[in-house]
């Protein structure tokens, strides 16, 4: 079955206030990308230094489904006797996909992860933009509809992700050495 | 006791030239307050001058030696009475002293400020006291010289001589004119915006630990004109390690003056009890230190050793590389615009009915005859003619909420002008037109939902975006109550978080806004939408907007009493003089809060500022006490001075378990432990320590807030606080003083000093992202701008109560809330402050617990 499939740029940036039973974790988080329809996933390399706010730059190359209504971002830490899940996050396709602007968009994006319990447990930094599209060999057993997710064919990335966002205003902190 | 000590882990890490800090440059002007009142016409309305001060032949009042001079720095105000600015240190055994200590002090070109410069010869009894402590009265004084500072700044040289006068000499027949000559020197200060990265690494250290390796840190500072070192920076602690590479340092030029300035760069061996060890040294001007990373050679540590009377330096083994030198220029405000981008400005206005009948005059959509305009056109006004500057089309989209559209239901976000296609309008003028004809067409209804009006801002942005416009969009949010929709109000805000929108919401009335601050995220808590994403960056600012007229009235029937009113009343006098020039000053200030707050919304970086940097002076506008106040409930900014991320340690002040803060000391005389009560906050524990070890030492007590003393005392000494005073917004005890009663300035000081100071993190993280695939070379540097823009807040950690930047409080709110800077100092007299002070023998019900409290520290102290 042919299907259209989206590659999906996720730069995994940085976590922060990660915890373990209750203590922030010392070093080794990783973050694995899963998508929801296909079973693929990608997972980053270990965080050693960053302790509980881990920082990683990594990015993970993904086929997303179109079909595909979210991508799952799972925050472990390895410890000495095993790979703990720290927290998860369901990211819904709607935020970098169609919305207000353009495929290729570089977005920023946030997520709250939450542990097995549902409780709060950090947040997750990451950045997604679509890459062009293309036609995919597919097969899948489940049903879908091509006009769920619409998108422009033409993706001009050049604007989508040179945009500003911030502007930064200089301020002085007046500061002066007595 | 524990907590005594300082540096704990906390002290471990990078302070001042961590990358948030470095963005700060000390006294930089705000650029956008200045462009404003530049726009306005009011060029050069401040500037920040530096006076630095010598003297010539002084009179000898010593026996054996010289004086010991010392300078004391006053500005006199319109009825005579004079505040004090500042001190100048004691110079030893001199008659031609050159003081060191630099006075700061903000020029107004329209307003005669009057200095007063008094000479003291500072006993020898009293040299080991801090000069702020010095009481007056008991020196003796040597002369006095006044003059205005226009005066100075307006000589070629910015020098100027003065004859020293002694005052009651001065109605003798033959007063005694040779008193020598004070030497002033004025100096605009400057401002640089070339920051330098520097990766140093060492190689070779000394074992200065028993059992380990040492524990290296780097603390580099500026070699002051006399030979005082100044800390500019400190990297942070490496552990157990001989050849430490430290993460960058970031020193801005101006922290160092240039860079041909010799730099003490000392390496240390980190000690828990904050007794560092000094493993080796060395000085190099930034210059020498760049040399030094284009020959990638390494320069050998040296170690001051004292042999005998003889001091030399041994040259260590250990030896100081710098792998990364690189030099950047910030980018500011007006360099983002210089790039090519545009402000897109829109505004919605609150038609809810809780704004009261248009047609009545107390409604805050009144619209007078007198063309006075109402609360929503100032708003306006105001944001606009900034605004409009930068928006070239000055066609502005203009919405209304809350109100029932002629035979229609309530809608959340109808075009003020009336069509139902185009929402847009041209200039001011078309928003004040429509906004007026909006008031004859729509009946006012409710409830209050901001979300719609996001979502279309958003959506506009979002269209601006995919049409490859440079623009970056303000959306003003006019209303006068608390907004029901929180959630959908939220999850529109982190929706468009990814977007260039920034929203800057105005309360006007007397509402209770104290909700805003939820979507005003300077708490540091981010925002999160329902659905667990969490906003990308803080795109709100809130600021209540106050009727002028209202506040007046307010006062007149006494509602506030907050200390600075009284300076305040003369300050308003004061200013009538210059009614020209300031048609409303305080309407004036309004302004430029709001255009801070403004700014503060176009940066949106990072509020949780993980170095920020501690004694900080208030903004550069006079801070007129105004109609607006804002409460700062949060911990002072002292409290953060350790730059790090975790919340500092007081002297004398243990946490309880349950959270409280427990302050005690010892008695030096009885060697009793003194029980001080427990506190709401750390700072309000902090100050009773401060007050009570002031009590028990005096001048050699070690404080929490040593920078808070001379605050207390210039506060005795200038009860005759005058306007001028507030017009110099200079030296530290100006600070103090400005902290207490101006809870405005307070604030504004935050506005400005915090918050966006362009955070670069590791900013190459994205330039790849950039250089591979993305050919945006038009966007170069906005793009770069954007690396460092975005996710600074993810940047930093978020651990400290960080954000300073807190939102406008309506007033009312200030008495109620505790603050921790309101607290008094009984031991100095100063009774000014409005919050309760703490006590040092506690309510009934509060010596039992201390009691037991007590008990329970013996325990500990047993165990």
């Amino acid at each position: 079955m042919a299907a259209n499939s989206r590659t999906l740029e996720i730069k995994v940036i940085s976590a922060e206030n990660l915890q373990l039973d209750r203590k922030p974790i010392k070093k080794n988080a990783s973050v694995t990308v899963r998508t929801d329809t296909n079973s693929q996933f990608r997972t980053t390399d270990m965080d050693t230094e960053g302790g509980a706010y881990p920082r990683w730059n990594e990015t993970l190359v993904l086929d997303l489904p179109t079909h595909s209504k979210s991508i799952t971002v799972e925050v472990q830490c390895k410890t000495s006797s095993s790979v703990r899940t720290i927290g998860t996050a369901t990211i819904p396709a709607s935020d970098f996909v169609g919305g207000y602007v353009p495929e290729g968009y570089l977005h920023f994006l946030s997520y709250r992860l939450r542990d097995h319990k549902g409780e709060r447990n950090g947040i997750i930094n990451i950045s997604v933009s679509m890459e062009a599209q293309k036609m995919y060999a597919y097969a899948s057993s489940t049903t879908w509809s091509h006009s769920t997710m619409g998108f422009p064919a033409i993706g001009n990335k050049s604007f989508g992700s040179g945009v500003v966002t911030g502007v930064p205003v200089w301020y002085g902190v007046y500061q002066k050495d007595y | 006791m524990g907590n005594c000590f300082s540096n704990d882990a906390g002290g471990m890490s990078a302070v001042g030239g961590t990358a948030a800090s470095h963005a700060n440059p000390y006294d930089a002007p705000n650029d956008a307050v200045d462009l404003f009142l530049r726009s306005r016409g009011y060029h050069g309305l401040f500037s920040q001058i530096e006076i630095s001060l010598a003297a010539i032949d002084l009179r000898d009042r010593d026996v054996l030696s010289k004086s010991d001079p010392m300078v004391v720095i006053y500005t006199k105000g319109r009825d005579g009475g004079l505040s004090e600015l500042g001190r100048t240190e004691v110079v030893l055994n001199s008659l031609n002293p050159k003081w060191i200590t630099k006075q700061n002090i903000t020029y107004h070109f329209e307003v005669v400020q009057t200095l007063v410069f008094r000479v003291y010869d500072v006993d020898t009894q009293f040299h080991n006291v801090e000069v702020k402590m010095l009481q007056l009265e008991e020196q003796q004084f040597l002369g006095e010289a006044t003059c205005a500072l226009s005066e100075i700044v307006t000589k070629s040289d910015r020098l100027l001589t003065l004859n020293l006068e002694y005052r009651e000499e001065l109605d003798r027949p033959n007063p005694h004119r040779d008193r020598g000559k004070l030497i002033v020197h004025a100096e605009e200060s400057v401002s640089s915006k070339t920051a330098i990265e520097m990766s140093l690494r060492c190689l070779d250290l000394e074992y200065k630990d028993l059992f380990s390796k040492s524990d290296p840190f780097l603390v580099i500072s500026k070699l002051a004109e006399s030979g005082i070192t100044i800390p500019v920076c400190k990297t942070e602690v490496i552990k157990n390690e001989l050849k430490p590479s430290w993460k960058p340092v970031y020193i801005n030029i101006q922290q160092v003056g240039s860079k041909d300035s010799p730099l003490i760069m000392e390496c240390f061996n980190f000690n828990n009890n904050g007794k560092h060890d000094l493993i080796g040294k060395i000085q190099k001007s930034l210059a020498e230190l760049e040399k030094l990373h284009s020959s990638g050679q390494g320069e050998n540590l040296f170690l001051p050793t004292t042999v005998g009377h003889d001091s030399h330096n041994k040259v260590l083994k250990s030896q100081l590389f710098v792998d990364k030198f690189t030099e950047t220029v910030q980018h500011t405000f007006l360099d983002y615009l210089a790039g090519g981008y545009e402000l897109n400005f829109m505004v919605a206005v609150d038609f809810t009915a809780s704004n009261g009948n248009s047609r009545l005059p107390d409604s805050l959509h009144y619209i007078d005859p007198t063309g006075r305009p109402n609360a929503y056109q100032r708003a306006i006004i105001e944001v606009v003619e900034v605004l409009q500057f930068y928006d070239s089309d000055k066609r502005f989209p203009a919405w209304g909420f809350g109100a029932r559209p002629i035979d229609g239901p309530v809608s959340h976000c109808f075009n003020l002008n009336g069509s139902s296609h185009h929402c847009e309008v041209e200039g001011i003028q078309g928003i004040m037109t429509a906004y007026a004809s909006a008031l004859q067409n729509v009946s006012l209804a409710g409830p209050t939902l901001f979300g719609p009006v996001i979502t279309n801002a958003a959506l506009n942005a979002s269209q601006s975006v995919a049409n490859g416009g440079r623009k970056y969009f303000v959306l003003l949010i006019i209303t006068d109550g608390v907004v029901t929709d929180h959630q959908e109000t939220k999850d529109a805000l982190v929706k468009a978080s990814d977007l260039p929108l920034s929203i800057l919401i105005v309360g006007v009335g007397g509402a209770d806004f104290k909700e805003m601050e939820i979507l005003d995220a300077d708490k540091g808590e981010r925002l999160e939408s329902s659905t667990g994403r969490v906003a990308s960056r803080d795109i709100v600012q809130f600021v209540p907007f106050r009727d002028v007229q209202s506040y007046k009235v307010d006062r007149k029937h006494g509602k506030r009493s907050f200390p600075g009113d009284e300076p305040e009343a003369k300050e308003e006098d004061h200013r009538m003089i210059f009614e020209p020039f300031f048609s409303s000053a305080r309407s004036q200030h309004e302004m430029s809060a709001m255009v801070s707050a403004l700014s503060q919304v176009l940066g949106s970086t990072n509020n949780q500022t993980p170095a920020v940097q501690v004694p900080m002076e208030p903004p550069l506008i006079a801070p007129q006490s105004s109609a607006m106040e804002s409460h700062d409930d949060q911990s002072p900014p002292q409290a953060r001075d350790q730059g790090t991320a975790r919340r500092r340690h007081y002297r004398g002040v243990r946490q309880r378990p349950w959270g409280k803060w427990a302050a005690e000391i010892r008695d030096p005389k009885k060697a009793a432990r003194v029980w001080l009560g427990t506190f709401e906050t750390d700072e309000a524990a902090a100050l009773a320590y401060d007050e009570a070890a002031l009590r028990f030492k005096g001048s050699k007590a070690k404080l929490n807030f040593p920078e808070r003393v001379q605050g207390r005392i210039t506060e005795l000494g200038s009860l005759t606080a005058t306007s001028t005073q507030q017009n110099l917004p200079a030296g530290a005890s100006q600070r103090v003083i400005t902290d207490h009663h101006h809870p405005l300035s307070d604030h504004q000081y935050h506005l400005q000093a915090f918050p966006n100071n362009v955070v670069t993190p590791p900013h190459d993280q994205y330039a790849q992202y950039f250089r591979s695939g993305h050919e945006c070379i038009s966007y170069d540097l906005p793009a770069t701008l954007y690396e460092r823009e975005r996710f600074a807040t993810q940047t930093s950690e978020t651990t400290t109560s960080s954000s300073s930047l807190l939102p406008f409080l309506p007033s009312h709110q200030q008495e109620d809330q505790q603050h921790p800077l309101g607290y008094s100092m009984p031991g100095f007299g100063s009774s000014s402050s409005s919050s309760n002070p703490p006590h040092l023998i506690s309510t009934d019900t509060e010596l039992l617990d201390d009691l037991l409290e007590e008990l329970e520290v013996e325990a500990e102290e047993d165990a």
